[in-house]
């Protein structure tokens, strides 16, 4: 079995055979995370998501599963899930107490919208960056003409299949507003083909409490 | 030994619990070493398994040394009877703990002296009473620990364990900072001299230098990021070998991505300690799948609490903490930060506990 037959079968709640869910699975959903088989498997069959029509890609080292509303982007090992993130609908996590830190997105003059380096992608291809790249910086400009000061794209996961390719990005923004509010959010992209399909799924970001001490 | 000797010893990224688990030969020379044991990975995997989750907590006594010390920022533990029994106490608390391996990074130091550093992730129900929170709640939980250990001959002789104890007690609806006042207040009871530990690590934090790396290591140039952070300021040019886009995670669910989120969580520590001393204690590295490599590197810090942040307003006290990052290295740029420190303890002595 597939690394994509296993984001199926979790899709529909159903646990993944052969191991293809490692025991110490992260999965990063909303702005919490799920650790464990065990528990990400409870998550999803609470919120099973639709896959009919998403588009699947798998290299040796990653798996998506984009669909209209939702996604999934995993890191694979030997066609095992070993890390995970869900991205769209049914978020079902509280926001979590946490230490904010108060960073420069930038560290420099010369504003960049999406921070990427392509040896942390050896499964991606030139084309698929292009193409992934792209779309990240539109996506990135969506969400600052809704009312952002700043928002950058970090470029945490990115391959290329045959069947086209993905990428996971975590977003950091800003408010434009008197105080502003900051937030990260993820978005996964999936790109059929040379580019003929485009489907980016992305989180509302929502409004949380800065608080950057214990 | 070279940092990648043995490679047949694998890290636990990416392998399913039942292959790590399955017996066989052995697959490194482990002198002195229960013959259950096939390298030095299963081992830590292998014991831990077998106490926590298969219950054999007596194996504490055939995995530690009588005098063993365990080294945690909230004072040390010492002799194989107190592992023993807090073994059964967290058992008893959280008896569905399931302990998984994240990583473990390791080195032969010397012929026969082994050190790991063990990434945990555990998942248990606080299902029992337990003196620190109270009350069972009966809510999840699940936090990363990091565990050194100096092993010889199937016997932990010395381990550094920090957990993040801040999400631990969020987890099950306890605040910080009043049971790290409470943890403060009853230190400030009874003979001092049994806090005489924290000052002679500051000590040597202070005056000791860094662990000697070899030339080519893979931990040398982070250990000079961090000492270029933590000791020159010079966070900038110290972030260049972080990947731009590369993932921060630090205790009390710090967590973010790039180069500015990193120097954000080195700054909170710089801006609350002054007069600051850095050491890098401990070095480690580990080949991992797709030819990322793993690093380890136990560190501490000693300095003066004099700015007003994330620890709130100044006390003026001498502070210590202790810390063990993992890292992800792809391509010679970090990847992944996974640091972890006990941030409940440096609550309790910003409060005026564990010694003077």
């Amino acid at each position: 079995m597939s690394a994509l037959d296993h984001l199926h079968a979790l899709a529909r709640g159903d646990a993944p055979a052969h191991d293809g869910l490692l025991a110490n699975t992260r999965c990063a959903w909303g702005r919490g995370a799920i650790v464990g088989e065990e528990a990400i498997l409870a998550a999803f069959c609470q919120r099973p998501f639709a896959f009919d029509g998403a588009l699947g890609l798998e290299c040796q080292q990653s798996a998506a599963l984009v669909g209209d509303e939702d996604a999934l982007i995993a890191d694979v090992y030997d066609g095992r899930i070993g890390r995970l993130w869900r991205v769209g609908r049914g978020v079902i996590l509280p926001a979590e107490s946490a230490v904010d830190v108060a960073f420069d997105a930038d560290l420099r003059q010369q504003r960049g919208t999406v921070d990427f380096r392509a040896e942390d992608h050896p499964q991606l291809d030139r084309a698929g960056a292009e193409r992934l790249l792209t779309a990240a910086r539109s996506h990135v400009d969506d969400v600052r003409r809704a009312g952002m000061l700043r928002v950058r794209a970090f470029v945490l996961r990115a391959f290329s299949a045959s069947e086209g390719c993905a990428a996971l990005l975590a977003v950091f923004s800003l408010s434009n507003e008197t105080s502003r509010s900051a937030s990260f959010s993820y978005a996964i992209v999936g790109i059929a083909g040379s580019g003929d399909t485009v489907r980016l799924i992305s989180e509302e970001s929502p409004p949380s409490i800065w608080k950057p001490r214990l | 030994m070279a940092w990648n000797q043995d490679p047949a010893v694998l890290s636990p990224v990416g392998r399913p619990m039942r292959e790590q688990l399955e017996e066989g030969p052995r697959r490194q020379a482990l002198d002195g070493f229960e013959p259950v044991y096939r390298d030095f990975v299963d081992y830590i995997v292998r014991c831990t398994h077998r106490i926590w989750e298969e219950k054999n907590v007596g194996l504490c006594r055939t995995h530690y040394s009588d005098d063993c010390v365990l080294h945690m920022l909230a004072g040390p533990a010492a002799g194989v009877e107190v592992v023993n029994q807090n073994t059964v106490g967290s058992l008893t608390s959280q008896a569905d703990r399931l302990v998984m391996a994240e990583d473990v990074i390791w080195s032969e130091d010397a012929p026969g002296e082994f050190y790991s550093s063990h990434r945990i992730i555990s998942r248990s129900t606080h299902s029992g009473d337990e003196p620190l929170i109270g009350h069972a709640t009966m809510r999840g939980t699940g936090v990363s620990t990091i565990a050194d250990c100096k092993v010889i001959a199937n016997r932990i002789v010395e381990e550094w364990l920090v957990r993040d104890n801040t999400t631990a007690l969020w987890q099950v609806g306890a605040d910080p900072h009043g049971i790290a006042a409470a943890g403060a207040a009853a230190d400030l009871d009874g003979d001092q001299a049994r806090h005489a530990w924290r000052s002679q690590a500051m000590a040597v934090t202070r005056s000791e230098a860094d662990v000697t790396i070899e030339e080519g290591h893979p931990a040398a140039p982070i250990a000079s990021m961090l000492r270029m952070a933590f000791a020159e300021d010079l966070y900038g040019d110290a972030a260049t070998l972080f990947s731009p886009a590369g993932e921060v995670r630090w205790p009390s669910r710090r967590h973010g991505f790039g180069r500015g989120f990193w120097i954000g969580c080195v700054t909170q520590l710089c801006n609350g300690l002054h007069q600051r001393a850095f050491r890098c204690e401990h070095v480690a590295a580990r080949p991992l799948p797709h030819g990322d490599i793993a690093v380890a590197i136990r560190w501490s810090l000693a300095g003066t609490h004099k700015g007003t942040g994330v620890w709130g307003e100044p006390s003026g006290r001498e502070l210590w903490l202790l810390a063990i990052s993992h890292f992800r290295l792809r391509g010679g740029m970090i990847v992944e930060d996974m640091t972890v420190f006990d941030e409940v303890a440096i609550l309790r002595q910003v409060g005026g506990g564990l010694g003077a």
